[in-house]
């Protein structure tokens, strides 16, 4: 039994040192990775322990590179992740910095900058900007070695712009310069190329992935949008700045409304015409300046018919003294479909011109006028002094008699008649006359007063005073001193024959210069009298107009006369009830042969 | 017809030959965006028939490169991954049911020109309508009527009946299949896209080019393939088994703003471009 007992008790111990050995086989099994199998062989009641270790080993080895694999995909996962957040994060840098960059340089710099720091090495780079109707040319090259350039322009002969710029994805094309790969990256907005980024690269030509591909189209046709609005921001600039340009170098003025008739353009032109400063009249309602109101409602019309109207002369009326005529051409504005969305008017200044336009129309038919008076004056002379003569001979004959007779009177009467008819018969012929001037050099100063001296007995009596306001140094004028003389004689007359007591003539003389840069000296002969209508004003120089009851109407015409003979001109403006400004304009004397200066 | 008997016509339509591993492997390696151009390039030589027949394609004129490409993982960072992925199917497929000698039912020849025209014109329409990938539509063109074959090769007897009622009633060819079979060529096609695990975007178009108003995922593809294959009808382009014009889904086509002067441009200019693609047929 003891000898049984000890035996079994050997077994036992051998049993227990195999399970021992098969769980220490295990835990090294397990302390590496379950990579091993158990060795020791184990039975207990037929039942192979070792088995059961092992297969558990097995069991552990699965799990294990199930939880390696899960940790693998679950880590690839996150890097996914945290790359597309990546790839969001540098396209929302991209955009905001492109928002601020404004030239291609910048734009491309930043864009070069983003794929080199985030998805390919590269070298340098060129842009290549164009339209698939024009083709591409280089435009801009970057980091450029000789030896990148070199090999940029073997790329070029290629033919592969023509591909890349058709192509969907980016592509890679052998190189043979230093960078093993040259990446063609089309430019697009929509479905336009702009432009192809040509990068030289180290990485093997092959060795792209969708990714790649994917992330630097997306790049590229962010900084394409970058790139067309920047162009279209140069292109707007320029045309405005060529627009702006026209609207300046315009001599005529040009003005534009809005649909409310708002001013938004007046060149500069136009505001000198006008006389306004630009931040009186942008913005306003020309319907708003009431000079304007002709012109607005040209522009009004404008809008409503959408029809041009070409050359219509229009006042701008600033008050009687203040009167502009403008020829306008007004035009509606259209934007895109014809639709109407303001008015512009195009102007010149007429005022000039008519002013010139009325002297001209005024001094032809002074000239006919004057000619047919001159040739009626000589034959209404001749029969008049046979009247004249064969009334006196018939008064002297009834004075002689002893007895008054009542036709005495009559016959004075004729006489003094008669006589009234010579003087302005006479006044006809001087009015006409064409006579040679005895022109000599003299200041103005020295007639304008001797003619003073002559009515200063007149206004003395009239209680009128007579003022002379003179440039003593004005240049000297080469006139006929008779002739000049009446001219002024005729002038301070009717002044004061339009003055009541109390009022006042005034002589002034100065130097003007006119628009076309002649110097001529001025005299301003002017009355503080009842002044002139201003429907008369024009006809004041006409023959025969008169106002008065008792005038011939002729002495305007002389004094006309004369002046234009001079080379000089005369106006008149003049307001009712304030008084009556005549001014007579005389040309320098040339200066004098042989003077010494 | 009752539906046992269309569950047995169901499961030998089902007894397709399989993809290729290559393809599948494609595949699948084209949805993970870190796959390179070179892995791709890889998997495809695993297979070099497919290699050697993907790089003919690249270097026809219907891509017309201007250099030559040696190896597919250069082609494809040229062509892009899309590209390559689809080319390598539509090798795949004109290889698997490339003609087996047996009585056809139809002439294969001019299914395929048929096919290849859609093909064609589906590339224009798909630049018309900025289809983003031009390839993508070019495949579905070339695919579209897959089924057909399938119908002839796997349940031969049965398509039989389906071309004697088309030409004795003269009557579309999928009319036909609806009355004799219960099903379409274009169902077929569905299936297959199932079973191949075809990418998505494809599936549509095959399913669904008779009846564009059940395309969901992709009815802008779908509706070029309807367009192309009745102007392919039109245009007398191949022949697809059946002599009759489809009927033309008005509100599919509206977004295509065709013109007669439109019309007369694609059937010109598709002339050069089969002239360009036959290299896929030769590949029967």
């Amino acid at each position: 039994m003891a000898q049984q007992s000890t035996a079994s008790y050997l077994k036992m111990t051998v049993l227990v040192k195999k399970v021992l050995a098969l769980i220490d086989e295990f835990e090294a099994a397990a302390s590496e990775g379950f990579m091993r199998e158990a060795a020791t062989p184990v039975l207990l009641g037929g039942v192979s322990l070792t088995d059961k270790v092992n297969s558990a080993i097995d069991k552990g080895r699965a799990r294990l590179v199930e939880l390696t694999e899960t940790t693998k995909l679950q880590q690839e996962a996150i890097d996914e992740l945290s790359k597309g957040k990546d790839e969001l994060n540098t396209l929302r840098d991209l955009s905001s910095a492109i928002g601020l960059a404004q030239t291609r340089d910048e734009i491309v710099q930043l864009l070069i900058n983003m794929i080199r720091e985030k998805i390919l090495p590269i070298g340098g780079a060129a842009l290549y900007q164009g339209s698939e109707d024009l083709g591409f040319t280089l435009s801009e090259t970057w980091e450029t070695t000789p030896e990148d350039l070199a090999e940029i322009d073997r790329q070029k002969t290629s033919g592969f712009l023509q591909w890349a710029m058709k192509s969907p994805v980016p592509i890679s094309m052998p190189s043979e310069g230093r960078y093993p790969t040259a990446v063609y990256v089309p430019m697009r907005v929509g479905n336009q190329t702009l432009g192809i980024l040509l990068l030289l690269s180290s990485r093997a030509v092959d060795e792209f992935t969708q990714s790649d591909h994917d992330r630097m189209t997306l790049l590229c046709s962010q900084a394409a949008i970058a790139l067309e609005n920047a162009r279209l921001v140069t292109q707007i600039l320029q045309m405005k700045q060529y627009n702006e340009s026209i609207l300046l170098s315009l001599t005529s003025g040009l003005l534009a409304v809005d649909l409310d008739g708002r001013v938004t353009t007046l060149n500069p032109a136009g505001l000198t015409i006008l006389n306004y400063q630009a931040g009186d009249i942008l913005g306003m309602k020309v319907s708003d300046l009431p000079p304007l109101a002709e012109f607005a409602r040209l522009l009004t019309e404008a809008v409503t018919s959408s029809m041009d109207r070409r050359n219509v002369e229009i006042q701008i009326d600033r008050g009687e003294r203040n009167k502009q005529v403008l020829g306008v051409s007004v035009s509606p504005v259209l934007a895109e479909g014809d639709r109407v969305i303001g008015a512009m008017g195009i102007f010149v200044d007429l005022t000039a011109i008519k002013v010139l336009e009325q002297q001209v129309r005024r001094n032809d038919r002074l000239a006919v006028v004057g000619q047919l008076a001159a040739g009626a004056a000589h034959e209404i002379r001749n029969p008049l002094s046979a009247i004249r003569g064969n009334i006196q001979l018939l008064n002297r004959k009834l004075q002689k008699l002893a007895e008054p007779d009542a036709l005495l009177v009559k016959t004075k009467s004729i006489i003094e008649e008669v006589d009234r008819i010579n003087r302005i018969v006479a006044g006809m012929m001087d009015m006409s006359k064409e006579g040679s001037l005895q022109l000599v050099r003299t200041p103005v100063g020295k007639f304008l007063r001797d003619v003073g001296y002559i009515v200063e007995g007149n206004f003395k009596e009239a209680q009128v005073g007579l003022d002379f306001v003179l440039d003593e140094t004005l240049p000297e004028v080469e006139v006929d001193l008779h002739e000049m003389k009446q001219v002024f004689l005729n002038l301070y007359q009717n002044a004061l024959q339009a003055m009541k007591a109390n009022g006042k003539l005034t002589v002034t003389s100065e130097r003007i210069k006119e628009e076309d840069g002649r110097e001529m000296i001025q005299v301003k002969v002017a009355d503080t009298g009842c002044g002139i209508d201003q429907k008369h004003l024009e006809k004041v120089f006409a023959p025969f107009f008169t106002t008065k009851t008792d005038g011939t109407g002729l002495g305007l015409s002389i004094v006309h006369r004369i002046v234009q003979e001079h080379k000089g001109d005369i106006t008149v403006e003049s307001e009712i009830g304030k008084g009556t400004t005549f001014i007579v304009r005389l040309p320098q004397a040339p200066p004098a042969a042989g003077a010494t200066v | 017809m009752e539906k046992s008997k269309l569950k047995e016509l169901i499961a030998k339509i089902e007894k397709l030959p399989t993809l290729p591993v290559v393809v599948t492997r494609i595949n699948a390696m084209v949805q993970n965006p870190k796959t390179s151009a070179r892995e791709v390039g890889a998997a495809i030589a695993a297979d070099p028939s497919l290699s050697s027949r993907v790089l003919r394609l690249v270097n026809s004129a219907y891509f017309g490169f201007p250099s030559q490409i040696s190896s597919v993982g250069h082609a494809t960072t040229i062509l892009g991954f899309n590209a390559i992925q689809n080319l390598a199917l539509t090798a795949t497929m004109f290889q698997l049911f490339r003609d087996k000698g047996e009585e056809e039912l139809f002439d294969r020849r001019a299914f395929w020109e048929h096919s290849l025209g859609v093909g064609v014109i589906c590339r224009m329409l798909a630049e018309r309508v900025r289809y983003p990938d031009k390839e993508e539509a070019f495949t579905a063109g070339l695919i579209h009527d897959i089924g057909k074959i399938v119908l002839d090769q796997n349940v031969h007897e049965e398509f039989k009946a389906v071309m004697a009622l088309c030409r004795s009633q003269n009557i579309l060819l999928y009319e036909a299949e609806s009355k004799v079979l219960g099903l379409t060529h274009a169902n077929v096609g569905y299936i297959l896209a199932q079973k191949w695990n075809l990418p998505k975007k494809l599936q549509d178009p095959l399913a669904y080019h008779h009846n564009w108003g059940l395309s969901k995922y992709n009815p802008q593809l779908t509706a070029i393939v309807h367009l192309a294959d009745f102007l392919c009808r039109a245009f007398k382009i191949g022949n697809g088994g059946d002599s009759q014009m489809p009927v033309l889904d008005k509100t599919a086509i509206a977004e295509f703003k065709l013109a007669q002067a439109d019309i007369e441009q694609l059937r010109n200019s598709s002339e050069k471009e089969i002239e360009k693609a036959e290299v896929f047929l030769e590949m029967l």
